[in-house]
């Protein structure tokens, strides 16, 4: 289970390696047996990195396959659904239980202008709801210096780029009347 | 309790019964309140995009560095030798 380490680049960037080569030759392997080509063997292992990710910080995560066993299944759901017509649009695999919800519609000018005002912000954010980091894993990684000032701070952050969007879509209303 | 924290709680549904009945109330009286729990509900979608580009990027990094680094020579001409 991956703990507080799950946020800090370097180390993600060492999990993602190590998942690259305990499951990406197999991958690479199948890929190329159905027809497929480096390139898309690379853009499905990413995507199926990004869903396992997704999948070992939810909450009720119990690891039932080996990671490799779950990479694989995901790639070979992928490639399946982008290269079968008439399966296009499949679920994913039930024992997979991946959630695949779709990429939230944020226009990049909004995002670019929400980073700009506060980057800090939203890393404390995407800590805490998307890397699911317990309030005392928060404290440690971001400095507060206890539970509570780690929850009032992450409230002030999801305010203040609540703020930021609502103002911004005021201002293209005002813009455009 | 804050009013960003109550948004949050009464979107999760996990308020108390009466305070989500009070809010439900506030909901309808308070037009400016809708707005707010519209826009929190908003502004979990950026988090939620903002976190993947971050990850994705991360795994592009992770993608660069097997491919480049010396450390890794073997596992390239593994990879290397199943599309040759």
């Amino acid at each position: 289970m991956l703990t507080t380490e799950a946020i800090i680049p370097q180390t993600q960037q060492e999990l993602f390696i190590r998942l690259y080569q305990s499951a990406f030759p197999g991958v690479a392997s199948f890929i190329r047996k159905m027809g497929g080509n480096f390139d898309e063997a690379k853009d499905i292992f990413q995507d199926a990195l990004l869903l396992y990710y997704e999948k070992t910080r939810a909450q009720d995560f119990r690891p039932e396959q080996s990671e490799q066993a779950y990479l694989m299944g995901i790639c070979k759901h992928l490639w399946y659904r982008s290269h079968r017509g008439e399966k296009a649009g499949l679920p994913l695999d039930e024992n997979l239980n991946i959630s695949e919800e779709k990429e939230p519609e944020v226009s990049g000018r909004l995002m670019r202008l929400v980073e700009l005002s506060g980057k800090k912000c939203l890393e404390l954010l995407k800590a805490f709801y998307y890397d699911r980091l317990n309030m005392k894993e928060l404290s440690q990684s971001f400095g507060f210096s206890g539970e509570r000032s780690a929850t009032v701070q992450k409230h002030k952050c999801l305010e203040k780029v609540r703020n930021e969007i609502q103002q911004r879509a005021l201002n293209k209303t005002d813009f455009y009347e | 309790m804050n009013e960003v924290q109550q948004i949050e709680q009464y979107l999760n549904r996990t308020l108390a019964p009466e305070e989500q009945v009070l809010m439900e109330a506030r909901l309808l009286l308070e037009p400016a309140l809708r707005d707010k729990v519209l826009w929190q509900q908003r502004s979990h979608e950026l988090i939620r995009a903002y976190s993947r580009k971050q990850i994705r990027l991360e795994i592009e990094k992770a993608h660069e560095r097997l491919f480049s680094e010396s450390r890794f020579s073997a596992f390239r001409r593994h990879i290397k030798h199943i599309f040759r």
